[in-house]
């Protein structure tokens, strides 16, 4: 049974990576940080995994524990270092991997809508990651960053009007969103 | 506010942006490769341990381990040959009995038998009085005295060390076994003791200088040392670290130091534990501990995935933190073991109180009798102040008075 346990936990830690270590990217506007994040927060799951809680709550669980592995990186010297000396994040976008057609233009988007997520305190980047791109609800990201559901809620409305008044999101808004 | 980003406009494009990172491949084995490189290692440095304990359980071994700490610490000490040592291991250390702890006032559990009759009361006896050269049976042992400390710049400092260093030669080669903290039978027994000495005025600092040399002479140091040499009461307390085996021989030469006039020993207590079975425990849950670590660097060698990796690695730091902390236990038991701590105090005799002398009636009533007249006087003088005080106002008013006295008189009449 233990066994079993181990594998269902080692395969759902597989499902989730990528998204866990985008969401890091996200957060922290860079990939080697965001690596190492991913990979503390899912050192630290394992060894609480004992905790672990059942069902829908898991998901949760587990982006309270990548949010705060990259809360600490925010907060140590060698991340302030990291973002003080530009913008390495994204000149690693464009150079790693095999790209796509339209590879400049997809840079250009995430370089921007990275730089518009920077511009956003931690507290409103966090939320709107979490809820836009990992697609938890208000109430898992009241789990995930420990406040409650009506100051997630606040704070996702201010963040989408500080996105809405950032010109570089305005310029990659689809034509019928700029319309409305 | 001109527009507002839809929910759905906002997952989009951070859908788009995230996309732009490219997932690496999650660390599974990869990640592990320093593990692997780490349990190399650990498994090498256990190798060695295991190689290294299994010597050192054989008892040729150690033998050579302490003839290099000798002439190690021969050298430090700037010539205390070991070769000069007579050899005899016997009766080294036979006052330090497990678990025995006593109190002497007058003898002491060591003795001088069987050190060839180098270092007795008599021979040592004319340098502790500070006359030229050495002993007789000393000068006959052929070693030089260990170099003089920075602290030793009197003449008289220098004389006293030099002569207290041929002490501590001479119970280095009485016990035959200088410098060697090891017991061929492998015990290992914690020494403590301490020593009051009471010495004539001025004496302080010269005995101190040499308690101090015989641990030099010895193989041993002192740990601590507090000295007061400026006031009314002189004292010092000199804290000793030296070998085990010659514990008893040096105790007896710090008494030694006090002989001949230059003062007495006040107080000496001594106390030994026995902690070889600790010890042996010790030894014995470290060497079962890197076995099991052993066994464990094996199992992770063959582990697949992050979880058999991770759990099997837990249990590997688990058990190294254990190994390393009976490690550091067992240091600290050996080197308690190894080195004896001696406390020496020396303090200058207290001077004399004059007791008052017995006086007969008629002059105790003759004292009497002076010491009131004078205290009488005292007291005259002393409250003549406020008398000649009331007499000023008195006389003030009086006179007051009169002239008032007199104006009235004339207006009535």
């Amino acid at each position: 049974v233990r066994r079993r346990g181990m594998d269902d936990l080692d395969a759902w830690l597989k499902r989730d990576y990528a998204t866990a270590y985008r969401t890091a990217c996200l957060v922290l506007r860079d990939p080697i940080e965001a690596q190492d994040a991913v990979q503390e927060a899912f050192l630290r799951v394992w060894r609480f995994r004992g905790s672990i809680p059942e069902g829908d709550a898991r998901k949760a669980w587990l982006y309270r524990v990548v949010v705060n592995a990259c809360m600490s990186r925010l907060r140590s010297e060698k991340s302030r270092t990291c973002k003080d000396s530009g913008d390495l994040g994204l000149s690693m976008i464009a150079d790693s991997g095999p790209q796509p057609y339209d590879a400049a233009e997809h840079s250009q988007l995430a370089g921007d809508v990275v730089a518009a997520l920077a511009d956003l305190p931690e507290s409103l980047r966090v939320p709107v990651v979490l809820r836009y791109y990992v697609g938890l609800s208000e109430k898992e990201i009241a789990v995930a960053i420990d406040r409650r559901p009506g100051t997630v809620k606040s704070r996702l409305y201010d963040a989408k009007q500080r996105l809405a008044l950032d010109p570089r999101l305005s310029a990659w808004a689809s034509p019928q969103e700029m319309a409305r | 506010m001109n527009q507002m980003l839809s929910d759905e406009e906002l997952t989009r494009l951070l859908g788009d942006a995230a996309e732009a990172f490219p997932v690496p491949d999650m660390p599974v084995y990869e990640q592990h490769q320093p593990v692997r490189r780490k349990a190399l290692w650990l498994t090498a440095a256990a190798a060695a341990a295991v190689v290294g304990a299994v010597l050192l359980s054989n008892g040729d071994v150690p033998g050579l381990t302490k003839k290099a700490d000798l002439s190690t610490a021969s050298r430090a000490q700037g010539g205390l040959n070991p070769g000069n040592a007579d050899g005899s291991t016997t009766g080294a250390g036979g006052g330090t009995t497990g678990g025995s702890t006593g109190t002497t006032s007058g003898g002491f559990p060591g003795n001088f038998a069987g050190n060839g009759g180098d270092l007795t009361r008599d021979k040592v006896a004319p340098e502790l009085t500070g006359s030229a050269g050495s002993a007789a049976g000393v000068a006959s042992v052929p070693m030089a005295a260990p170099p003089l400390p920075p602290a030793v710049a009197s003449a008289q400092q220098r004389s006293a060390y030099q002569a207290a260093a041929a002490d501590a030669a001479a119970v280095a080669v009485g016990s035959g076994t200088q410098a060697d903290p090891g017991f061929a039978d492998g015990a290992r027994i914690v020494q403590t003791g301490s020593i009051g000495l009471v010495v004539e005025k001025g004496k302080v600092s010269s005995v101190t200088v040499r308690v101090r040399a015989l641990a030099d002479g010895v193989g041993g140091y002192v740990s601590d040392e507090k000295s007061t040499e400026i006031g009314q009461d002189p004292t010092a307390t000199v804290t000793l670290r030296v070998p085990v085996k010659v514990f008893d021989k040096v105790v007896t030469a710090v008494r030694g130091t006090v002989g001949q006039g230059v003062g007495k020993v006040e107080s000496s207590t001594s106390s030994a534990a026995d902690v070889t079975a600790q010890y042996a425990d010790l030894q014995a849950q470290i060497g079962s501990l890197t076995a099991a670590r052993e066994r464990f660097l094996s199992i992770l060698a063959k582990a697949n995935t992050i979880g058999e990796t991770l759990s099997v690695q837990q249990r590997v730091d688990d058990v190294q933190a254990r190994i390393d902390r009976l490690e550091g236990q067992r240091r600290v038991l050996a080197k308690q073991s190894d080195l004896a701590t001696l406390t020496v105090t020396v303090s200058e005799k207290p001077k004399d109180i004059k007791v008052a002398e017995t006086q007969s009636g008629l002059s105790k009533s003759w004292d009497r009798a002076t010491h009131g007249f004078t205290s009488g006087v005292e007291s005259l003088i002393a409250h003549s102040g406020r008398a000649l005080l009331l007499l000023i106002v008195g006389a003030i008013g009086l006179v007051i008075l009169r002239l008032g006295w007199r104006l009235a008189r004339r207006r009535l009449l």
